[in-house]
């Protein structure tokens, strides 16, 4: 009797610890921890006193204290915290500063944890686990982009081009729009910026190349490869596939094309470069008529839209400029003039953004940290969490998510920085409240991502987990190759020469990371499934 | 024997004397102790292999840990020719500098002295000085604004008298006449006061002698204000050799552009590049041997200007 009694109360034991793993609350957890933040652009007080953060603590039930990263020099911040132990519990990485931790050993793996959540599991996808596994491990919590698009596209001036075809009735430009997938033709491209040329202020160039705002001097992520003309050269990506294996787009064909293409434009006169960020960029430009085409991002619109507003215009959310702005999302080759099918756009949904533990963490404190990712998953407070409230702050117009502004604003500005994993389907939906804030703002959007779903081809390469000779060379390969290119491309006194360039990539150790990149993309489980959109 | 017994007693006489104000020595003594000496322990950095930071318990064990591989980063530097430039730039900019601003100061220092109106005298003062505390950043602004080729003032002054415009500071042959004209711009002002507080401190009486065996106003500049501010010239002319290897990293970051490396890529953007490129894996031992390498350049400049200055000028730092 006592053996069966002994036995019973050790299937107990034992059932009831199987049972205590089951779920996330059954691990011991802290109640409260200290989150490393990307930069919200206000004060960690005022960041801290967020009614987001509020709706956060109290939702969760943990009390999160919340730093933010610096605008620059993250890289040696996130490094610091790590290298100093700093009492971080929750930090937020990039996917370069994830491989790299991950690879260095000081992250905690956080998959007994995950495997015990409720939300987190379902609702982020494979894909994105997989990006955040090390060695059958995970070791962060992926956020990905909301949705696949575009975020870039060439703004130009409609006017001046309904000039042109008035002044040129049979040989005229059609204009961007749906039936033609709001694309133009390389030639009649350039016939466009020529005539544009003759419309600038003095000084002034057609087009406008900008140098991206985000970047530092030295980032030299330089616009170089102009996304928005490349694929008219049959170029939809840094890496593409090309015959089962991922080329770099200096060996791609087409990449030399393309050089001399932009090379003509430039020494033609036809192209601004901005050198350095205290040059005029592509705004200022576009709205004192010193170019007539830049490449812009689809927050840019409402300024300038607004802009050229007729006198008295009051309400400028809802102004939509049909005189002045037109939008082209990408050109293609000639023999593909007019056909939307033929149109192919270098699109992104990139696993970017990770939510890490450092390895010193206690085992409570990880826990606490994935209960409390977990827990902002659930699908009611996910919502509340990134537009607000239906009625207050958002509405829901034929199935899709409009701001209610000023309030979207004022609450919701700083949502994507409370983000640590997000539900994929229902934020892709939710989140183009966000291009919606101006009716300028979601025209753009709309026309360069028009039918994505079609046309839109991603780079695979923004998947790729850490791999030693990538992290070690690749930036330093890339920006050598992107400084040649301005200096031979954007500049009347050098020749572009695409073997010297090779050259340079090569001995930058191009062919020895691309020998590394193919290791891994042979093996990529995701190779043949992860663009759609096959190029032409 | 006698005269070592004199001098420790004068000394501990001193010490005794002056307590309060040794007292006062003592923070600076440990700040230059923490911030300069100690961090020279890194310097073993430069002969070993790059340390694991982040998987190590501590930075100092990651560094201990790490191999010893002599001179190789040298080698690597050397036959590096990005740093060998960087090199040629840093000490061609840091010499236009020297010889075309150093001597500015100076002579504004001795014009404003020679100044009547008092009224006038300080809103000179205040506005030449006013660059200085302007950071590199909105300097660069001002000066790329000024100098835009499309909208900036000179362009279209150079247009108007029929000059082609030019992208000054996204030109490499124009761009260190950029670097030299703001870092003057900038600095001149501030470093003036040194050599204005050198003039007031200057005995008057040598003036009014001067006049009286009738010394025009540029002889007594020259036999009796130069002379005078002598001994402040030579010791901010070694100062100034000492730091010769910055070139100004600050003012350069804002300026730069893929145009302009090949003439205005210094050391200390190369150093900053090399760990930029390598985003969470800092090539500690390579930019410990560039800062080694630098330092030990700069130390050779200071002690040979230092020789030189007591040489030629009968006055130096020690």
């Amino acid at each position: 009797m006592k053996k069966l009694l002994a036995i019973v109360l050790l299937l107990t034991m034992v059932l009831s610890m199987t049972a205590a793993a089951e779920t996330l609350k059954d691990f011991e957890r802290v109640d409260s921890f200290n989150a490393m933040v990307t930069n919200g652009g206000v004060a960690d007080d005022v960041f801290n006193t967020q009614t987001l953060a509020d709706t956060i603590r109290q939702a969760t039930g943990y009390n999160v204290q919340f730093t933010q990263l610096p605008k620059s020099d993250v890289d040696t911040t996130v490094s610091n915290i790590f290298m100093l132990k700093e009492n971080y519990q929750y930090v937020f990485v990039t996917k370069a500063q994830f491989n790299m931790l991950v690879a260095e050993g000081v992250l905690a793996p956080l998959t007994k944890y995950v495997n015990a959540s409720a939300n987190l599991k379902e609702v982020i996808s494979e894909i994105g686990w997989g990006s955040a596994t090390f060695d059958g491990e995970i070791y962060a919590i992926p956020n990905s982009d909301p949705r696949e698009c575009t975020s870039k596209g060439f703004y130009f001036r409609k006017d001046w081009l309904n000039e042109y075809n008035q002044q040129n009735p049979d040989a005229q430009i059609a204009m961007p729009s749906e039936e033609n997938g709001y694309s133009m033709s390389v030639s009649n491209f350039t016939k466009m910026l020529e005539f544009f040329q003759t419309k600038v202020n003095a000084g002034g160039k057609a087009l406008c190349i900008e140098v991206d705002p985000a970047s530092s001097n030295y980032t030299e992520d330089k616009p170089v490869f102009l996304q928005t003309i490349l694929p008219a050269f049959g170029i939809n990506s840094e890496w593409a596939d090309v015959n089962g294996e991922l080329t770099y787009i200096l060996e791609q064909e087409g990449f030399e094309a393309y050089a001399k293409y932009m090379e003509g434009l430039f020494d033609k006169g036809l192209i601004y470069y901005q050198a350095t960020k205290n040059d005029t960029n592509a705004v200022n430009s576009l709205m004192n008529d010193m170019a007539g085409v830049a490449l812009v991002s689809h927050t840019k619109p409402y300024s300038l839209e607004t802009n050229r507003a007729p006198e008295g215009t009051t309400d400028l959310d809802n102004f939509v400029d049909e005189v002045f702005a037109g939008y082209i999302s990408a050109l293609v080759a000639d023999e593909h003039e007019g056909d939307a099918s033929a149109v192919r756009v270098w699109s992104k949904k990139t696993y970017n953004q990770y939510i890490v533990c450092p390895v010193y963490n206690t085992e409570a404190q990880t826990a606490a940290v994935v209960d409390y990712c977990d827990s902002k998953l659930d699908k009611d407070l996910f919502l509340r969490l990134t537009i607000g409230t239906e009625g207050e702050t958002f509405y829901v117009k034929d199935g899709g998510y409009y701001p209610i502004l000023p309030k979207f604003n004022d609450e919701m500005n700083l949502a994507d920085k409370f983000l640590s994993g997000t539900r994929e389907a229902d934020y892709a939906e939710y989140w183009l409240a966000r291009t919606r804030k101006t009716a300028a703002q979601g025209r753009m959007f709309g026309m360069i991502n028009y039918n994505i779903d079609g046309t839109g081809i991603m780079d695979p390469i923004h998947m790729i987990p850490s791999i030693d000779t990538v992290e070690e060379n690749l930036a330093t390969a890339r920006n050598a190759v992107v400084e040649s290119l301005i200096l031979t491309i954007f500049n009347t006194e050098k020749e572009f020469n695409l073997e010297e360039v090779q050259k340079l990539w090569n001995s930058k150790k191009g062919e020895k990371i691309e020998e590394a990149v193919n290791e891994w993309y042979a093996t990529w489980e995701y190779k043949d499934t992860y663009n759609n959109v096959k190029p032409l | 024997m006698k005269r070592d017994a004199i001098a420790k007693k004068e000394f501990r006489y001193n010490l005794k004397k002056h307590a309060p104000l040794y007292f006062f020595f003592i923070p600076s003594i440990l700040f230059v102790l923490i911030f300069k000496y100690v961090p020279m322990a890194g310097l073993v950095m430069a002969f070993k292999e790059n340390p694991r930071m982040l998987a190590a318990a501590t930075p100092v064990q990651a560094i201990l840990k790490a191999d010893w591989v002599g001179l190789e980063n040298f080698q690597e530097m050397f036959s590096n020719p990005e740093i060998m430039q960087a090199m040629r730039n840093t000490i061609i900019i840091s010499i236009q500098k020297l010889v075309f601003v150093f001597p500015i100061p100076i002579a504004l220092a001795i014009l404003i002295s020679e100044l009547r109106k008092g009224a006038v005298r300080k809103t000179l003062e205040i506005t030449m000085y006013v660059p200085h505390f302007l950071s590199w950043v909105t300097v660069g602004g001002i000066f790329g604004a000024i100098l835009s080729e499309n909208t900036g003032l000179v362009n279209n002054v150079l247009e108007t008298l029929g000059f082609a415009r030019t992208a000054f500071v996204s030109n490499k042959d124009t761009v260190r006449g950029v670097l030299v004209t703001s870092h003057a711009w900038k600095n001149i002002g501030y470093s003036s006061i040194v050599y204005m507080s050198a003039i007031l401190a200057l005995d008057h009486n040598q003036f009014e002698a001067a006049r009286i065996d009738g010394a025009t106003k540029w002889q007594q500049i020259l036999y009796v204000t130069l002379p005078g501010i002598l001994p402040t010239i030579a010791v901010m002319f070694v100062m100034r050799v000492g730091s010769l290897m910055d070139a100004g990293f600050e003012q350069i970051y804002v300026m730069y552009s893929a145009y302009t490396k090949e003439t205005i890529d210094i050391l200390g953007t190369y150093t900053y590049r090399l760990i930029r490129d390598a985003g969470l894996r800092p090539q500690y031992a390579m930019s410990t041997a560039v800062g080694f390498f630098n330092g030990v350049i700069a130390m050779v400049l200071v002690l040979s200007s230092n020789y030189l200055s007591k040489k030629f000028l009968k006055n130096g730092l020690w």
